[in-house]
């Protein structure tokens, strides 16, 4: 191959690049407006509670102020969720977002996720299982954290049973390894299927919610942004997992 | 207030819980008999099994494979009685399209009860004054070979009955009644609508798009119903013309 030739490849190469990227920057647009309007949903909610419990002509009972204010509450907690989201992935399409990678412990970031997972779903229960001690990885605490969360927000989220999820550490050699055992096969999917999976044809036809499906590009992101890698996969009986190498070096 | 019996149906169409069970508390703490559709085979389900008075369809799903439009059009195929539509979108084009699928308001997120419960009460009493008519006399207006018979709240061309929907004919009926004289978009929509409108001007355009492919001989070069630019529209007849 000519100088010219390999140029041309080259050029030619950057072009269906920035075709590709364009096509998911598109598409992640096309979500957020999703996203907003699920946030104009909640916000409506919660309009629309306060104004009945503001209402002179009408007597409500005590259950039904409580089922008021307890709608109030639910609708803020979407609206905060969402809000942080649109958040995130603005800041991601920008470069905006700062890491600081430093040695923590592992076990602390998911013992904390242990007691805040429950202010954003409720009756999920980590299983947490180690095999070394103390197992020290090279990450952002606080991105990883909501990396994290929002997996966890996209696989049980519009669950209305409790749910225990086991969730494995090993030590390899290379890195540690994270694993989020019987997940939702939809989730599973969209990982698998990144970036396709952003697109309105994907959504409609898999039958998943938008804002679940940004939910898990924008933890796919923010892990990549730390060299996690992210893998969907089966387990022995073959059951949909997580798994998410960590370096820690 | 209008006064309700207690057997004034509503069917709430939608898939957000929170808003559902506001809208039901407030609809049957005042007397409505509310039920809930949370998906388009339940909504078609219900309204061929019962009748009810009023639908008020929340436009965004969030089950991706249930279109809110096409529930709407549906279901004027499937019923009269009048439909409001909630959503988030708040674009012309989208309201255009619902109105123009059937639905008779559009109401954007977020919305106080009052104000809901203000197009409610102006929706059932369009809907009941049709269903059940005003009997006086003198009740008849021909205008060129077009009959208003306000009795049965019935138009008929050259003896030949028109299927409008009761906005529709509210409308027709408050043009005929001032024939002749122009009518402003404000005016025309406090008339049918009720004192809290007066700047949805779309609505406007696609009830006059349908009247006329109804009443007109050719929509494009309207006879009956002519548009005053900027203003309102006037009803004419040929010995007005």
């Amino acid at each position: 191959m000519t100088p010219e030739e390999l140029l041309l490849q080259q050029n030619l190469t950057l072009r269906e690049e920035i075709k590709e990227l364009t096509a998911i920057q598109h598409n992640i647009w096309k979500l957020m407006v999703v996203v907003c309007r699920r946030m104009q949903i909640s916000s409506a909610s919660v309009k629309a509670a306060v104004t009945s419990l503001l209402n002179n002509d009408i007597f409500w009972d005590a259950s039904t102020q409580y089922e008021f204010l307890q709608m109030i509450d639910d609708s803020t907690d979407n609206f905060s969720d969402l809000a942080m989201l649109v958040s995130l992935v603005s800041r991601l399409q920008v470069d905006k977002i700062h890491l600081k990678l430093e040695t923590q412990v592992l076990q602390e970031i998911l013992s904390k996720l242990e007691d805040d997972l429950p202010h954003h779903l409720k009756d999920v229960k980590l299983d947490i299982e180690f095999s070394p001690e103390l197992a020290t990885v090279l990450v952002d605490y606080e991105y990883l954290m909501i990396a994290l969360r929002l997996l966890f927000m996209s696989m049980l989220g519009g669950q209305d049973h409790p749910i225990n999820v086991r969730v494995v550490v090993k030590e390899m050699v290379e890195n540690r390894l994270l694993e989020i055992r019987n997940i939702n096969s939809s989730v599973h999917n969209v990982i698998c299927n990144l970036p396709e999976s952003l697109t309105e044809e994907y959504i409609k036809e898999k039958k998943i919610s938008p804002d679940k499906v940004l939910m898990v590009y924008t933890a796919y992101k923010l892990l990549t942004l730390q060299n996690i890698r992210l893998r969907a996969c089966l387990d022995n009986d073959k059951n949909a997992m997580l798994q998410l190498e960590i370096p820690f070096e | 207030m209008i006064t309700m019996n207690h057997s004034t149906t509503i069917l709430l169409i939608g898939d957000e819980p929170n808003i559902l069970k506001t809208l039901r508390h407030n609809l049957a703490g005042r007397g409505y008999e509310v039920s809930l559709a949370l998906d388009d085979i339940e909504t078609y389900q219900m309204t061929q099994k019962s009748h009810f008075d009023l639908y008020v369809l929340i436009l965004d799903f969030n089950s991706s494979n249930v279109d809110g439009l096409s529930i709407c059009g549906n279901l004027r195929e499937l019923s009269q009685s009048p439909i409001i539509v909630l959503s988030s979108v708040g674009s012309d084009d989208v309201k255009i399209k619902a109105l123009d699928l059937g639905a008779d308001d559009y109401l954007i997120m977020p919305f106080s009860m009052e104000e809901f419960l203000a197009r409610v009460r102006s929706a059932l009493r369009r809907w009941l004054a049709y269903k059940t008519g005003h009997v006086t006399q003198n009740n008849l207006i021909l205008v060129g070979s077009l009959l208003i018979d306000k009795d049965a709240r019935q138009i008929s061309i050259n003896g030949e009955n028109i299927r409008l929907t009761p906005t529709e004919y509210d409308i027709v009926l408050y043009l005929a009644n001032r024939i002749g004289k122009v009518v402003t978009h404000r005016e025309l929509l406090r008339a049918v609508w009720g004192a809290q409108y007066g700047d949805e001007r779309e609505y406007l355009r696609v009830f006059i798009s349908q009247i006329r492919k109804k009443i007109e001989f050719d929509p494009l070069k309207p006879r009956y119903v002519i548009t005053e630019p900027g203003v309102g529209y006037r009803f004419m007849s040929d010995s007005y013309s």
